[in-house]
């Protein structure tokens, strides 16, 4: 007999992957996803992993892990996958339900605030501010000082933000977006 | 009038478990035209077959309905039965109550009124019925076999054998195939040239085969037992008549090529045999390469041939053979990795090899004579990644399909290395390793024992680093990603058919599945057939296979062609369709639908009013058609009928079930 439990996470399960145009068992388990992800070494789920977890139903492994929260939606995986199977599509969708389900962690929505904010001031991403905002904020201010200096003398990083000519217009984007309850950013 | 018996079968308790057979016989004795019934255990037994005939003569019946099992079961039977009696053999119907009524129903009364219906209709079609009668068409006592490697070999060889001609044509300017380029055989590990040279040879000696290199088919007409095939002998500039194959002429050749042979990894000149063992051992010249055919420049072989076997102004010939049955034997070859694997350098990389490249890397006849070095630099390599699954089980890049002989080739390719240069890392990715085969597993198993490495993952990409070509994927029984510093990369590439095998199946009429691989007639019961009578399959064409197997369906498909070619002339089914040329309005709709292509237009004489006109009629090729009534759907007219099946016997059936 299943729990209601179970049964409850079956249903949130199908759903993500309909949402998602996902169909789990597509996804042999080659693992050529995670071979070529650029982030699985700090994924505590990798990618192949997610997909196994909707093959045996834990949908709580995926909406709790990092992994939905460190993809950066670069698509490698769906490039090389032989079955064509969209793992940043479910991802994606995942968040939303994470967020749902109330599993958002606090540096993930942190810095999700810190990112819109900065968008929302110059039109688009100031990283030095980004990256001293959010680290003080997840009250680990010193993480990433031992890369500052490399990282600007080969200018990676600016000290000066740069501002988009219509940053209003940009504002309005992120509005209107916030209206398509669809579209609203994770952990609103 | 006509005088119907009517015999219902028990089958024993299949039927008359579910199916009541005295109602049915009964019930039968009251529909129209039926002039007896009866029923019994078993009909198609010796005393059941003995009890239609006695009612045949007794009861003076002319068509018979026969209530039993599937007509695919037991109608050969009956048919043979009436041979002997009064009554022609299409005048019989079967009426299936066990597969269609019995087996498939419980309850027990509703199964009986249907097996009633069945009769019914069954009797009201015989009522339609005709006699038939059967042609004989002639035999050409002489196979074609297309295609010169293992299974074309063995093939035309078991037919010789048998004592009867064949012809056996290959496109390339010698026999072998891919055979001839692998070094080693799975899993005994016996010499590849060893075992297929000898053989090679053979097809050459035998009075009974007649071996045409660089030919190809470029037509066929005809049916089962009478085909005329044309074919094309490419121009060789070299005549094979009197060349004895010493070997001058390639010396002096100031034309480099790269070798298709040794798969690019050397070169060759533009006079050449394929390899030294060659069958038909003489050279051809490679006319779009040979600087005096291109240029008009050169004429070096020609000057130093003692024979004056060179010929340049040789051209090609066209020529057609009539043949009793044809064998496709065309093989495969490998995808282009190169242009669907970007992520795996996309053939940039000068050490990712496919597997037929390290076949010839590591054959003692190749272009290192079997010394494993790598290509860009000439050294040993102390790490070496095989990857297998390249294109294979991948339906987006490659192919959905699994190529077979990669997991056993892979284990023997990881042995060779192991075993010629002992202490080299050797790392295996893998998906699944499938080893169904005698001796197969054994040899896997021996292979990990040996110290390869069996990591399961697929690779994700490849790329060079310092001279070193850097494979990065998961260790999925890890779960963690993984990155080999290998010096050499084997791809097992997946298979796919010969170039060329839908314009060959398409002048054969034969059909192909999804993948381009040639149509067996049925999977399991028929599985050497093609679906058009006479054609014939082995090998790789018909998909991926290792060698044990392509030997053994080239000698089954062999079987069969001994089989027809035994026969003097053979008899043809009466139920193919038959034109009323009246109808005919000689619109050709039946010609195109056809997929026998036995159907064509023909001019005849005819009256329009008083005038003498000429107009176009289908006709149909009784050699050819099949009897699948395809043409019957199209004919707008209704000229044309299934014999057997007609309009209005099946309009009999319906309306004996419907009114």
């Amino acid at each position: 007999m299943q729990s209601e439990k179970q049964k409850e996470q079956k249903e949130k399960l199908d759903e993500l992957l309909r949402k998602a145009d996902v169909r789990q068992y597509d996804c042999y388990q080659c693992g050529k996803c995670t071979g070529g992800c650029p982030m699985a070494h700090a994924m505590d789920l990798k990618p192949r992993g997610v997909m196994r977890c909707t093959q045996i139903g834990s949908l709580e492994r995926i909406v709790k892990s990092n992994t939905i929260w460190l993809c950066t939606g670069c698509h490698t995986c769906v490039e090389r996958c032989p079955h064509d199977v969209n793992i940043p599509n479910l991802i994606e969708e995942a968040r939303y339900l994470a967020a749902e389900m109330g599993y958002v962690r606090r540096d993930s929505k942190i810095l999700n605030e810190v990112f819109l904010a900065n968008i929302r001031m110059f039109g688009r991403n100031h990283e030095m501010l980004l990256a001293g905002l959010y680290n003080m904020l997840s009250l680990k201010p010193l993480q990433d000082m031992p890369t500052v200096p490399h990282m600007l003398t080969h200018k990676l990083i600016g000290v000066l933000p740069h501002q988009t000519k219509n940053t209003a217009g940009i504002n309005r984007m992120i509005a209107r977006a916030e209206k398509f309850s669809s579209m609203r950013p994770a952990g609103k | 009038m006509s005088r119907i018996g009517v015999f219902v079968c028990h089958c024993g308790t299949n039927i008359a478990s579910t199916v009541d057979p005295e109602r049915v016989a009964a019930a039968s004795r009251g529909i129209p035209g039926v002039a007896f019934a009866a029923e019994y255990k078993y009909m198609c037994s010796e005393p059941g077959q003995q009890m239609i005939k006695d009612a045949i003569r007794e009861q003076k019946l002319d068509r018979i309905v026969i209530a039993s099992c599937s007509p695919r079961m037991h109608e050969i039977t009956f048919r043979k039965m009436l041979k002997g009696t009064d009554v022609n053999p299409y005048m019989l119907e079967i009426a299936n109550i066990r597969e269609q009524c019995s087996w498939v129903h419980t309850d027990k009364e509703k199964a009986t009124a249907k097996a009633v219906d069945l009769v019914r209709m069954s009797v009201s079609k015989a009522s339609k019925n005709e006699p038939l009668f059967t042609s004989t068409i002639p035999v050409t006592k002489k196979a074609l076999v297309i295609g010169g490697g293992i299974a074309g070999i063995q093939a035309a060889l078991d037919i010789a054998d048998a004592g009867h001609e064949v012809t056996l044509i290959e496109r390339e300017p010698s026999i072998g195939g891919k055979m001839a380029m692998l070094d080693k055989t799975f899993p005994t590990l016996d010499c590849s040239a060893c075992i297929s040279t000898p053989k090679m040879v053979d097809v050459g000696a035998h009075p009974n085969i007649t071996l045409r290199t660089s030919c190809e088919v470029t037509g066929v007409s005809g049916y089962i037992g009478n085909f005329e095939v044309s074919i094309r002998q490419k121009a060789r500039y070299v005549n094979h008549d009197v060349c004895t194959g010493c070997g001058l002429c390639e010396t002096k050749c100031p034309v480099k090529v790269t070798s298709e042979f040794n798969q690019g990894l050397s070169t060759r000149p533009a006079i050449f045999k394929l390899f030294p063992q060659a069958v038909p051992s003489k050279p051809v010249i490679d006319k779009e390469h040979c600087r005096k055919l291109r240029e008009g420049k050169c004429g070096i072989c020609e000057k130093l041939c003692p024979l004056g076997c060179i010929h340049y102004e040789d051209e090609d010939r066209d020529f057609t053979e009539p043949f009793g049955a044809i064998l496709i034997a065309t093989g495969y070859r490998l995808i282009d990795w190169g242009a669907l694997y970007g992520e795996y350098g996309g053939g940039r990389y000068k050490d990712v090899l496919s597997g037929l490249q390290f076949e010839r890397t590591v054959n003692a006849a190749g272009p290192t004579e079997g010394h494993i070095v790598r290509p860009s630099d000439g050294k040993e390599p102390e790490t070496v990644v095989i990857v297998k699954c390249v294109g294979s089980r991948d339906p987006k890049k490659g192919k959905g399909y699994c190529s077979r002989a990669c997991c056993m080739y892979a284990a023997k390719h990881a042995h060779q290395i192991l075993d010629k240069l002992p202490g080299t890392r050797v790392f295996l990715f893998y998906i699944d390793v499938r080893t169904p085969g005698k001796g197969y597993e054994e040899f896997y198993d021996q292979t990990r024992k040996d110290g390869a490495v069996y990591v399961r993952g697929r690779i994700s990409k490849i790329y060079e680093e310092k001279g070193q070509l850097i494979c990065q994927g998961e260790d999925t029984l890890l779960g963690q990603q993984v990155r080999v510093r290998a010096d050499m990369v084997i791809l097992e590439t997946a298979m796919e058919p010969s170039a060329g095998v839908e314009e060959l199946t398409s002048l054969l009429g034969v059909a192909r599945d999804g993948n381009n691989w040639v149509q067996e007639a049925h999977p399991k019961l028929r599985p050497v057939e093609t679906q058009v009578g006479g054609v014939f399959l082995a090998g790789a064409c018909q998909g991926p296979k290792d060698i044990p197997d392509t030997v053994s369906q080239a000698s089954a498909a062999a079987a069969k062609v001994i089989g027809l070619l035994n026969k003097s002339e053979m008899e043809t089914s009466p139920m193919i369709s038959a034109v009323e040329r009246d109808k005919c309005s000689g619109c050709g709709a039946c010609v195109n639908i056809c997929p026998y292509t036995a159907i064509s237009l023909q001019e005849i004489d005819d009256r329009l009013g008083a005038r003498r006109i000429k107009r176009e009629v289908a006709s149909v090729n009784a050699g050819l058609c099949q009897g699948c009534g395809a043409c019957t759907s199209a004919c707008r007219t209704g000229a044309l009928d299934l014999l057997g099946f007609k309009n209005a016997q099946i309009l009999e059936e319906v309306d004996a079930l419907c009114l």
